[in-house]
C-alpha cells in the first residue's frame, strides 16, 4: 500500500475493535472508527 | 481522522460504552478475585463443567455419579450452593450486561463452518486439559500463581508453550480473507436510538434480576449475593477492558503484541501481594503455623504438566480459555458457545478417566511445591515473586518494540 492509501477492516468482534485501532495507531497510521451498526464496526485505516 | 476528531464524548460513552484499558481491567479482576478469595476461597472457573456434563449423562440414563471422578458429588450438587457455577454465570450476565448497556450486543454468527471445527477441537481440549491439570487457567494459574504454588508458574510456563503451538494450528482454522467489502445493512440515527434503548433497557433487567435472584436465595445460601455481585463484576470488567488471559499468551508468538500481556503480568503481581497477605495471616510470616495438610497449591506432577500445555493448545482454537468462554458467550459469538458445549464434554471425560491415572507414572512423585519454604519464608518467596515478574513485564516491553522494529 502507498501514503495515502486506505484500508476498511470490518470487525464484530469486540478485542479487535480494540486492538486493530490500537496497533494502527502505534504503527503512525490515521485512524478512523465507524460504528455500522450494533456491536459491528469499519476501521478504516490511513497510510502515513 | 482522528486529527479532527474534537466531538467531545458524552457522559453515557464515557461511562458504559468507552472501553477501560488493559491495566484498569487487570487492578479491578484482581480486586475481585482477591475479594473472593477473602470471602470463601480461590476464584475457579472449569469445577462445575464436570457436574454439568455428569448431570446430563444422568438425564441420558447414565448411572454417571457411580463413576469414580463423581463419586455422589452429582446427587449433592445444587447451583446456588456451588460458587463457582454462580461466579460463571455471573461472568456470563456480566458481559452480557456490559455489551448490552454499551448497545453492542448482538449474535455474532459463524463466518465458516473452520470456526465450528476449532471451536469443537478447543472446546474439548481446554476442558480435558483443566480436567487433568487441576484447574483451567482461573483456577490452575491466575488464582495458583500468586499463591507462591510452582504449580501455578509451570501451568503458566505450560501454557504459554500450548498457545504458541496452537498460533501455529490455528491457520489450518482461518476462514478464507474477502477483499470485498461487505454490503453492510446501516441502520438510520433514529433505528439506532431505538436499538440501544432496547438494549440498555434489558441490561438493567438482566442486572436487576441477577440480584434480586441472589437476594431471594440469601436465606438459605447466605453467601450468594456477594457471588452474584462479585461474578457479574468479573464478567462485566473483562468485557469492558478486553482483558483477555489467552492473549496474554497468545499474541506474544502470533502477532508480537504484549499490552494485555503486560497487563496480566500486573494482575498476578497486585494478586500476589494480597495472596502474602492472605498466607501471612493464616501460617505467620515465619511460616510456624504451615503444615503438609495446611499448605496451599495443586500438587506438580506429569499429569498437571501435560494438561496445561493441551489447556494452551486448546484455548487458542476454542477463542478463549476457561472465563473468557463465558464472557464471549455473554457477548453473543455463536463459536464461543459451540466451545462451551465441548469444553462440558471434554471436562466430564477428563474428569471420569483422571482416577485411572492414580498411581501410574503421570501423578508419580505429586507434591505441593510451596515457594516460601524453599526459599526460607514468605518475604523473600514475596521478593522473588515480584522481582521475576517485574523481569517479565520488562521482558514483555522489549520483545513488543522488538517486534515491531523487525515488522
Amino acid at each position: 500500500m502507498a501514503s495515502g492509501d486506505v484500508l476498511v477492516v470490518g470487525i464484530d468482534h469486540t478485542c479487535a475493535m480494540k486492538n486493530v485501532p490500537d496497533w494502527a495507531r502505534t504503527q503512525g497510521y490515521n485512524v478512523d472508527i465507524d460504528e455500522v451498526g450494533d456491536g459491528e464496526w469499519e476501521v478504516i485505516i490511513e497510510k502515513a | 481522522m482522528d486529527n479532527n476528531m474534537v466531538e467531545r464524548p458524552s457522559l453515557y460513552d464515557t461511562l458504559l460504552k468507552k472501553e477501560w484499558s488493559y491495566y484498569t481491567g487487570a487492578v479491578v479482576i484482581a480486586a475481585l478475585a482477591l475479594a473472593l478469595n477473602a470471602f470463601s476461597g480461590i476464584w475457579g472457573v472449569s469445577g462445575p463443567l464436570s457436574i454439568w456434563g455428569g448431570k446430563v449423562l444422568t438425564l441420558f440414563g447414565v448411572n454417571a455419579d457411580a463413576f469414580k471422578g463423581f463419586n455422589g458429588s452429582l446427587a449433592k450438587y445444587s447451583f446456588w450452593g456451588n460458587k463457582p457455577s454462580i461466579t460463571d454465570m455471573g461472568l456470563l450476565l456480566g458481559a452480557a450486561i456490559s455489551t448490552l448497556l454499551a448497545a453492542e450486543w448482538k449474535i455474532r454468527k459463524l463466518k465458516h463452518w473452520k470456526q465450528a471445527l476449532s471451536a469443537i477441537i478447543g472446546g474439548l481440549l481446554i476442558g480435558f486439559g483443566a480436567a487433568i491439570a487441576g484447574g483451567c487457567n482461573i483456577g490452575g494459574l491466575f488464582s495458583q500463581l500468586p499463591q507462591f504454588s510452582i504449580a501455578g508458574w509451570l501451568f503458566l510456563l505450560m501454557c504459554f508453550l500450548g498457545a504458541w503451538v496452537g498460533g501455529k494450528l490455528l491457520r489450518f482454522f482461518m476462514p478464507p480473507v474477502s477483499n470485498k467489502r461487505p454490503n453492510r445493512k446501516r441502520l438510520t440515527p433514529e433505528q439506532r436510538k431505538k436499538n440501544k434503548m432496547i438494549q440498555i433497557a434489558v441490561g438493567a433487567a438482566i442486572l436487576i434480576i441477577a440480584l434480586a435472584a441472589g437476594f431471594i436465595v440469601s436465606p438459605k445460601y447466605p453467601s450468594a449475593p456477594a457471588f452474584v455481585v462479585i461474578g457479574l463484576g468479573l464478567g462485566y470488567a473483562l468485557q469492558r477492558s478486553r482483558f483477555c488471559f489467552t492473549a496474554a499468551y497468545r499474541d506474544p508468538t502470533l502477532t508480537g503484541e504484549t499490552k494485555v500481556t503486560r497487563a496480566f503480568i500486573l494482575a498476578l503481581a497486585l494478586s500476589t501481594i494480597g495472596f502474602f497477605g492472605f498466607h501471612a495471616a493464616k501460617y505467620g510470616v515465619d511460616l510456624s503455623k504451615l503444615t503438609p495438610e495446611n499448605m496451599p497449591g495443586n500438587p506438580v506432577h506429569l499429569q498437571m504438566i501435560i494438561g496445561s500445555f493441551i489447556f494452551g493448545i486448546g484455548a487458542v482454537l476454542a477463542g478463549g480459555c476457561a472465563s473468557g468462554t463465558f464472557v464471549r458467550v455473554g457477548e453473543g459469538y455463536v463459536q464461543n458457545v459451540i466451545a462451551l458445549v465441548f469444553f462440558i464434554v471434554g471436562n466430564t471425560i477428563g474428569k471420569i478417566v483422571v482416577p485411572f491415572f492414580k498411581g501410574t507414572f503421570l501423578q508419580a512423585g505429586g507434591t505441593k511445591v510451596y515457594l516460601p519454604t524453599l526459599v526460607g519464608g514468605l518475604v523473600p518467596a514475596l521478593l522473588i515473586q515480584l522481582a521475576v515478574l517485574l523481569g517479565l513485564w520488562v521482558l514483555a516491553g522489549w520483545w513488543e518494540n522488538k517486534k515491531k522494529v523487525n515488522a
